[in-house]
């Protein structure tokens, strides 16, 4: 029976930075993943807790220079309705919008949501198509050092990210999309709330005559880690979208992706809807396109 | 043949229908519903006596294994632990409907919930580390998973005494099956599974087991049958069923789980033995899922004809269950299947043969249908398919075939009162099925979201099952000097609203307003015998004996005023809470004053009544045949479906139900018990399904068990058909599982129809569909 020797609750960064180098650290934001591990046992207690919620500088949506910063400890519940997502990224407020349930979005951060690192966290998906870059700090001798991250770096398997010891995910930043960008994302599931992906697609493009002229694609549950659809991307960029193109597109999907057979879904089940998801994505984008 | 009924009940039907303050038929809140909402309830886990300790089962975590060595030395000298128990420190006395199961196991375990160890300590996170301490040195034997595996050449023998691992066979025949293929111009032939449901009560399992200084023991207990309980579990432990006491605190939720004594059980009084103080024990969900029973997996073989005019001729049905690694009562739910083979519709020739199956899964037991949303779900679909082949609409091909009043059907179950007819009407046109319901797609590129109406029809027993000795139940009621009553009745209460429904009756009888009636339903000790809260029978025969114990007290308080108040008693009327003129209803007198004159008058007597109330049915005879509920009821649902076929994914719309009620009670219970049923069967249907592999069950969490939650709820529309069932209270049938049974077909028929694809499978998840239609698309080539 692992027990908790002692709970901080730091209320700057610099003093969490510091903190968070300690052995024993477990760095706490909404708990929401953590507090049940702890309970059922199936993860131990951490000697110490660094509880990071009273910290104010992590926390909020920011937008500056046609930049948007969000704080790693912000709520997603409110991220789904903040004005600014929704105008200049409108496919990680629909993500914030469908994560767990309204109870659990009320207490899990969009941090918390990444440093999970589960190939089916809902945000990361978005941020992927997003191209959102990660301020991650560090404690060091003179002050705390930022280091940025791209967000398809930041994973390295399930439940793994390139975080160290004493590192700590400060801020989730990305380019507002330009108002003509078409973006969508959607979860396969059977419920509307309640449910872990089966499968994920996020899609950003930008159009100009009638042709994709840049894209970002996003997957999630499809693979060890959220994943960038490098492959679906270079099938439409400089391309109309026909549905030639469409098909090619979602058969670079399909065979981009590396999902597994588990208890929700077969592997060939997860590779259809993610062909059945984007097909439908960028059929609406072509219908956008055209009126 | 209608039941001849006294002239005195058909009267006090009458006019009760004319009274004004009439409770009958309103929408009644249940009595417990403010105590719950306001978290006032004092659940199981809620309750802690005075030097209580905390259980805990070490499972075996193996499905199928050899018990080498059980080393329980490092739990025992833990602080805190008072007791650990292996099945060497008790007496082992096999149990369960097939006399395989022991409370805790020796030798061998046969599925993965087999207990092996229990123990009994300070506090519950004790107990858990304690558990987590006891060493056992098992020997694995290869894991039968299936039916298939189990009936497979040289498979290995699960219980020594049963050597092919069938241990029940049922068959069952009316008719000559071989003449009624003789007869038929088409005939269908087809396979269906279906899965294995969690009964997923909110409220998970437990007991506290008590012993006084005396020997007695009392047990605070969740079970739906706590009479038959006593008398079962008193086999296991031990004890007099005399000395033993059950009180049940609020169970959240039985359909059926409750109906067996659990191995859970005797283990939590062994250890209340052990340590000479109260233990409790209470199941995580994950436990509640990992080790109680599941409803049934079958496989139905199923093969039915008719003639070309549409009526039926014959049906023939082999059916598989996998029974798991021990048997429950569930292993009888072949006897409700049969009936609605047999009964639902007239059909001349009809043979059923059942084997039970042992495997190393986690064994099945009874759940809300008993059998029956299985069988409805093969039948059902059937038919339409009998209808394709004969080009007729799945409305007439029922109406042609639905039993009517008065019939005895081929099983011997006399039909007094029969909606089904109007339950067909009634549940199409509420759909819209002649707009809605088209022709079934004919194959083509199967792309896109496309709609389609299916229907299923529901048959069950509707006044009880003669299934023990006794089908009864008994009522002792009390009235005060006040005008209070205190009803004791036999039968439990787990949230599906009797006990409102009682109270319902009562007041009406004594012209009582609704709070002064009090029902205690929860300790054997004070009530009277009941065979237990199942079959849908609460509302049909505690509420008789209610009725005819208020009658009783009605009758003797009326005899009482007419003499206080010298009037004649055929004169008189209890209503909202005097004794009234019965043409005029002017009130003449309170009835406290009626009780207090005649409990400090002359006569110096109480109104105190009881009744115990048998209903009219019979056991059935060797062939299975006879009346053995005193009454059926009936329904039909409509289902209106969305299919994306590209992704799979079935969206239920609507449901247009009608059911056969006899006659409404509680307008608000039944409309909960209605939209409840539906929703499990949208769960049994759609998305529920506790998955196992080798033995291992790899779902046990609502996250990945899934429950239909209240945003993927259709539209419901209820409507009730009242056929006023002359043995029912006033009328009334039971209808508590009806609603779940159709559901599934009438979804399955409504995917049919909009893609042209039946799946003869459930749950319909979006990947089982999307497959049964590509391979549709491939087989057009």
């Amino acid at each position: 029976m692992s027990a908790t020797k002692s709970y901080l609750a730091p209320t700057t960064l610099s003093e969490l930075t510091r903190l968070a180098g300690e052995p024993g650290v477990t760095v706490l934001a909404g708990g929401t993943d953590l507090q049940p591990r702890w309970s059922k046992g199936t993860a131990d207690r951490p000697e110490i807790v660094v509880d990071i919620k009273g910290i104010n500088e992590l926390k909020g949506a920011t937008f500056a220079n046609g930049e948007i910063r969000i704080g790693a400890c912000t709520r997603i519940n409110g991220i789904d309705v903040n004005v600014i997502v929704r105008e200049h990224a409108p496919l990680l407020a629909e993500a914030a919008g469908r994560v767990a349930c309204p109870q659990i979005r009320n207490r899990a951060t969009l941090g918390g949501n990444l440093c999970n690192a589960s190939p089916a966290a809902d945000t990361a998906v978005p941020l992927i198509a997003l191209d959102a870059v990660l301020d991650i700090a560090t404690s060091a001798p003179n002050g705390t050092i930022i280091r940025q991250v791209p967000v398809t770096e930041f994973f390295t398997g399930p439940g793994a990210t390139v975080l160290s010891p004493g590192d700590v995910l400060v801020a989730v930043r990305f380019k507002a999309l330009p108002k003509e960008t078409f973006s969508a994302w959607n979860k396969f599931g059977t419920r509307p709330s309640m449910e872990i992906a089966v499968a994920s697609v996020g899609v950003v493009l930008r159009m100009a005559d009638g042709k994709v002229t840049a894209a970002r694609v996003g997957y999630g549950s499809v693979a060890p880690v959220p994943l960038r659809g490098v492959d679906a991307e270079a099938a439409i960029v400089n391309q109309t979208l026909s549905d030639d193109v469409i098909a090619r597109c979602t058969e670079a999907a399909r065979n981009e992706i590396s999902p597994i057979t588990d208890m929700r879904a077969s592997e060939r089940y997860r590779r259809d809807v993610v062909a059945v998801m984007l097909r439908r994505m960028l059929e609406n984008a072509r219908h956008a396109r055209n009126n | 043949m209608i039941r001849s009924v006294d002239d005195t009940a058909v009267k006090e039907q009458t006019r009760r229908k004319t009274r004004k303050d009439s409770l009958i038929g309103k929408r009644v809140p249940k009595l417990d519903a403010p105590d719950k909402a306001t978290g006032k309830t004092r659940y199981l886990d809620d309750i802690k006596l005075p030097r209580m300790l905390y259980g805990k089962i070490l499972f075996a975590d193996r499905p199928h294994a050899r018990i080498v060595k059980i080393d329980t030395s490092a739990a025992k000298v833990m602080k805190g632990v008072r007791a650990v128990i292996t099945a060497d420190d008790v007496e082992l006395v096999t149990f369960g409907f097939g006399s395989d199961n022991t409370a805790l196991k020796k030798g061998k375990v046969t599925c993965i919930r087999d207990e092996i160890a229990a123990v009994a300590a300070d506090t519950s996170e004790i107990a858990t580390e304690a558990i987590k301490r006891i060493a056992v040195t098992y020997e694995d034997l290869p894991v039968i998973g299936s039916i298939e595996e189990s009936l497979a050449d040289g498979a290995p023998v699960i219980h020594e005494h049963i050597a092919d691992n069938v241990p029940f066979r049922f068959d069952y025949a009316h008719g000559d099956v071989d003449q009624g293929i003789l007869e038929s111009d088409v005939i269908v032939e087809d396979t269906y599974h279906v899965q294995r449901q969690a009964h997923c009560c909110l409220g998970t399992s437990g007991i506290i087991a008590d012993f006084g200084s005396d020997g007695r023991l009392t047990l605070h207990s969740l079970t739906q049958v706590p009479f038959s309980y006593k008398h079962d579990l008193s086999k296991i432990i031990r004890i007099p069923p005399e000395r033993i006491r059950v009180i049940q605190p609020p169970i959240g939720g039985g359909f059926g789980s409750k109906l067996d004594v659990h191995p859970f059980e005797p283990i939590c009084v062994f250890l209340a033995r052990a340590t000479s103080r109260p233990v409790r024990m209470t199941f995580s969900r994950e436990e509640e899922f990992l080790a109680t029973p599941t409803r049934q997996p079958m496989v139905i073989k199923l093969k039915s004809g008719a003639k070309k005019d549409g009526t039926f001729t014959f049906r023939d049905v082999l059916m598989t269950l996998d029974n798991g690694g021990h048997t429950s009562w569930g292993a009888t739910t072949p006897w409700i299947s049969i009936r609605t083979f047999s009964s639902l519709y007239r059909v001349p020739h009809v043979r059923q043969h059942v084997d039970v199956i042992y495997t190393n899964n986690i064994y099945a037991c009874a759940f809300r249908g008993y059998g029956n949303p299985q069988a409805t779900f093969a039948l059902e679909s059937q038919i339409d398919g009998l209808a394709d082949e004969l080009g007729m609409d799945p409305l007439d091909i029922r109406l042609k075939n639905a039993q009517e009043s008065g019939e005895t059907t081929g099983q011997g179950l006399v039909l007094g009162t029969c909606g089904l007819k109007e339950c067909l009407e009634t549940a199409t046109r509420n759909a819209g099925w002649d707009v809605k319901h088209s022709a079934p797609a004919k194959h083509g590129k199967r792309t896109g979201v496309v709609r389609g109406m299916g229907m299923a029809s529901i048959f069950h027993v509707g006044g009880g099952a003669k299934i023990y000795r006794s089908d009864g139940c008994g009522t002792m009621l009390k009235m005060d000097d006040f005008g209070g009553v205190v009803v004791f009745t036999g039968a439990s209460e787990i949230g599906q609203g009797s006990e409102t429904v009682i109270a319902q009756i009562v007041a009406e009888e004594l012209g009582l307003p609704l709070d002064n009636i009090r029902i205690v339903n929860n300790d054997t000790d004070l009530t009277p015998w009941d065979v237990g809260v199942h079959a849908s029978r609460t509302t049909f025969i505690a509420g008789n004996s209610a009725l005819r114990a208020a009658r009783k007290a009605r009758e003797k308080l009326l005899a009482a005023a007419a003499e206080q108040l010298k009037r004649d008693a055929d004169d008189l009327d209890l209503s909202a809470g005097n004794v009234v003129d019965r043409s005029t209803c002017e009130p003449l007198a309170p009835i406290p004053k009626i009780i207090r004159g005649l409990h400090f008058g002359k006569k110096n007597d109480l109104i105190m009544t009881s009744d115990y109330y048998e209903p009219p049915s019979t056991a059935p005879d060797k062939e299975d045949k006879g009346d053995i509920s005193a009454c059926y009821s009936f329904g039909t649902h409509v289902a209106e479906v969305e299919v994306d076929q590209d992704t799979g994914v079935v969206k239920v719309l609507g449901i247009s139900a009608a059911h056969d009620v006899g006659r409404v009670i509680n307008q608000m219970g039944i409309e909960g018990q209605i939209e409840g049923g539906i929703a499990q069967g949208l769960g049994y249907c759609l998305t529920e399904e506790l998955k196992l592999r080798d033995g291992r069950v790899i779902n046990p969490t609502f996250t990945d068990y899934k429950l239909i939650t209240t945003q993927e709820l259709p539209e419901m529309n209820v409507a009730f058909i009242e056929t006023n069932e002359p043995a029912g209270p006033y009328g009334a049938k039971g209808v508590a599982e009806s609603p779940l049974i159709a559901v599934s077909a009438a979804v399955a028929n409504a995917v049919h129809n909009a893609t042209g694809v039946r799946i003869n499978e459930l749950p319909l998840t979006p990947e089982r569909v999307l497959r049964k239609l590509q391979e549709a698309t491939d087989a057009d080539g």
